[in-house]
């Protein structure tokens, strides 16, 4: 039983290395992949075009995201990163990973962005202020929590199956 | 031959045997097939519903939640391995259950024969970012072809059956065709047997054939010796002794009657003669005939007549009847050789069906019958079975000629009755004739008493006599002119008619039935269109034409049978006329 056992653990013990470097890299990498990810799992009003993931506030990912993001596609849609001081409704975002800064908080962005069809992204080493998306370390990983309350009021649709990953979620009213 | 034709069945039951096994054995891999097919398609729809539901968790790297979203399928005991790949072929996470080891990267399409494989990529945003791989137990081959049992058996019971039936359809064939052999051996011997007993009736016809041949020649022989004989001294005596000449004559004329009795009876007993029935009653016709039979049968024979009372009256030819009895009397007396006693009884019988279901040619119904019986020798069973023979006879040559009771039966038979020999050796005999009982209305006996003179032509009655031949014609004329008759002649149609057309003093038409141009009824019938009221008499030897049917003269037709004395013309020629 036990020599069974180590059999099928054999494997995961081959993948734990990778595993461990894809982690110990770097957080704000494995942030800029989801970010290139998040597309799939999310439905905008209208939708169309290419989408455009904007960091905005300070630049704590640097390159991160335009590797992610380079020659990626999502179901045809062309990725565009965009780096904003500060953002409203009207600067094109589609995805708005929001970092902060002196000019215009977290807070004042998440506001400026209420209700506007935009996937607002926020962390956790950056702020305590949540957008739909709020990224979390745990257990040195990079987890998250999802608004999806604040996502339906901006007419976003986010896919169970990127539910089910989440660590917690606040739900749409009437689920 | 045969047994190449009783192997044809076996080969092709064994054809079938075969063929049905086969379609079996393909029944069972189809049907093996398309289940394997069909658990491959299970565990590939297995596999995408899993691919859909993993898919966030491998674009997300998280292999926990991976592996909680396939835990699930584990529970299944069917399942041996399920495991995700990366885009790459990696492995991500999986199971590997019983046993079953995970590969490192994504196994090819070999599986064993036992699983079968599920596959499926897992895709997200239009993009392959994984696979999912599972495999599953399907049923060992063993159980699954135990599935098909019930079809496997069914095939082999099948071919089983169509053997047997075959090895037995064969032995049936042989069986029939022994059948068919015997049964073509008992056809011919059946033609063989029949060949032979037509055969020895055609022997038998031929003895008796020779017989009445025989017999005739050996009678008519005698009374041509007689007449010839007679005629011969009448010739020479002529002149010198006329009162010899007369006797010879008379000689000769006797023989010439017997050669005519002896032709008559013939004829009876070939039922040709030509028969006047009328209403008779037997009684009386007895009674009337025992004055003759004392006198025919002399003294040493006492006659006892039991005559019924009521007797039903029957229908026939007073004649011949009285003809039948004299016969059977005659018989007694020769059998009793002159003492004894002879019983003549009538009485009515009524044979019913039974009794003519065992008797050949016997109707049943009503029957007046006369009983001729005596308490001479009897007869033994094969002279019994002869004795209607014609020309047989016990008794010497010259004695009797067997023809008595020829007479007898022929009469019988053609007056629709029966007649029936009892005797036993050592007991006597009895014959009894049955006649057919009469219900019509009784008319009266004519021909009872006879005139002593012979009655005679009147003055001026005038006779056409047409008749072929010359000689016959001769001696009619002469006997008509001898009864005081005038008479012209004709030896034809054409010349008769002539006759008729230019004398209307003819007072009778006196024609012979068979001639070559016309014969005696047209003859009459054209007379009769001159002369309506003219009375024909036909008169032949033959029964078979115009005037006689079946043997009985059409009841408004005079008729005289061929050969006839002066006596019974004379009387004949008067009853026409005066009719
Ligand atoms: N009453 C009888 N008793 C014993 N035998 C008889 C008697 N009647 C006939 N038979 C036998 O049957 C035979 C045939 O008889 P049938 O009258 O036909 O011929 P037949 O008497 O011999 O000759 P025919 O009658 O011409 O003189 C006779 O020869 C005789 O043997
Ligand atoms: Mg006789």
């Amino acid at each position: 039983m036990s020599r069974r056992f180590a059999l099928w653990l054999l494997p995961i013990a081959l993948l734990a290395p990778a595993l461990a470097r894809a982690q110990g890299a770097s957080e704000t990498a494995v942030e800029a992949a989801f970010l290139a990810k998040f597309g799939a799992y999310v439905t905008w009003p209208g939708g169309g075009g290419p989408i455009v993931i904007c960091a905005v506030g300070r630049d704590v990912l640097g390159d991160a995201l335009d590797r992610a993001t380079a020659g990626q596609q999502i179901d045809g849609r062309g990725l565009v990163v965009r780096k904003l001081d500060s953002v409203d409704r009207n600067s094109g975002c589609t995805i708005a990973y929001i970092a902060g800064s002196p000019r215009q908080s977290v807070s004042a962005a998440l506001a400026a962005l209420r209700s506007a069809p935009v996937l607002t992204v926020t962390d956790s080493r950056w702020s305590s202020a949540r957008g739909m998306i709020h990224f979390q370390i745990a257990n040195d990983r990079v987890r998250f929590h999802i608004d999806d309350k604040a996502a339906a009021e901006s007419g976003l649709g986010i896919s169970s199956k990127l539910l089910a990953l989440a660590l917690s979620v606040r739900p749409r009213s009437g689920r | 031959m045969i047994e190449r034709s009783q192997r044809v069945p076996q080969f092709a039951a064994a054809l079938m045997a075969v063929f049905l096994l086969l379609l079996g054995v393909i029944v069972v891999t189809q049907a093996d097939r398309v289940y394997r097919s069909e658990q491959a398609q299970r565990a590939d729809i297995r596999a995408q519903v899993l691919a859909a539901s993993v898919t966030a968790a491998v674009d997300f790297s998280d292999l926990e939640a991976a592996r909680e979203a396939i835990a699930p399928f584990r529970v299944d005991p069917a399942t041996r391995v399920i495991a995700i790949y990366d885009q790459s072929g990696r492995l991500l996470t999986g199971y590997g259950l019983h046993g079953e080891k995970l590969s490192p990267r994504l196994p090819g399409t070999a599986v064993p024969s036992t699983m079968s494989r599920g596959v499926a990529p897992v895709v997200s945003g239009g993009k392959r970012i994984g696979t999912i791989y599972l495999l599953t137990d399907i049923e060992p081959l063993s159980r699954r072809l135990s599935r098909y049992a019930l079809i496997s058996v069914l095939a082999v019971m099948a071919a089983l059956i169509v053997l047997i039936l075959g090895v037995a359809q064969a032995a049936l064939r042989r069986a029939n065709a022994e059948l068919q052999d015997t049964n073509a051996e008992l056809i011919q011997q059946m033609a063989q047997r029949e060949k032979a007993e037509n055969e020895l009736r055609q022997v038998q016809k031929m003895e008796s054939i020779g017989q009445l041949t025989g017999g005739i020649a050996h009678d008519f022989n005698n009374m041509l010796a007689i007449v010839i004989g007679s005629l011969d001294i009448a010739e020479r005596r002529f002149a010198s002794n006329p009162e010899r000449a007369r006797t010879a004559i008379a000689h000769a004329l006797e023989g010439a009657n017997r050669a005519a009795s002896l032709t008559k009876r013939l004829l009876a007993f070939a039922r040709r003669s030509p028969l006047q029935p009328q209403p008779i009653d037997p009684n009386q016709m007895v009674s009337n005939m025992s004055e003759l039979l004392r006198r025919t049968l002399g003294e040493g024979i006492s006659i006892q007549t039991v005559l019924a009372g009521g007797l039903w009256r029957t229908h026939a030819d007073p004649g011949q009847l009285e003809n039948a009895i004299l016969n059977l009397c005659v018989n007694a007396r020769d059998a009793m050789e002159g003492n004894g006693r002879l019983t003549i009884e009538t009485l009515n019988a009524h044979l019913d069906d039974d009794y003519a279901a065992r008797h050949i040619g016997v109707a049943a119904g009503q029957y007046s019958a006369i009983v001729i019986s005596d308490n001479g020798p009897g007869m033994p069973a094969d002279v019994i079975e002869r004795a209607f023979e014609p020309f047989f006879t016990t008794k010497s040559v010259g004695k009797g000629t067997g023809l008595g009771l020829a007479q007898v039966y022929g009469f019988v038979r053609q007056s629709g009755g029966h007649v029936r020999i009892y005797s036993e050796v050592g007991q006597g005999t009895a014959v009894k004739i049955y006649l057919p009982r009469y219900f019509g209305p009784a008319e009266v006996a004519a021909a009872a008493e006879a005139p002593a003179e012979l009655p005679r032509g009147r003055p001026g009655e005038l006779i056409l006599v047409v008749e072929d031949e010359d000689q016959v014609r001769r001696m009619s004329v002469d006997a008509l002119q001898e009864l005081g008759y005038d008479v012209l002649e004709a030896p034809g149609g054409e010349d008769a008619l002539a006759l008729v057309q230019t004398r209307p003093d003819i007072r009778l038409l006196f024609t012979d039935v068979v001639m070559p141009d016309i014969n005696g009824r047209q003859l009459a019938d054209k007379a009769r269109t001159l002369r309506p009221e003219l009375p024909v008499l036909y008169t032949t030897g033959y029964t078979r034409n115009a005037v006689v049917h079946n043997g009985v003269v059409d009841s408004d037709v005079f008729f005289i049978p061929k050969p006839f004395t002066v006596e019974q013309l004379a009387r004949k020629m008067r009853a026409v006329l005066d009719a």
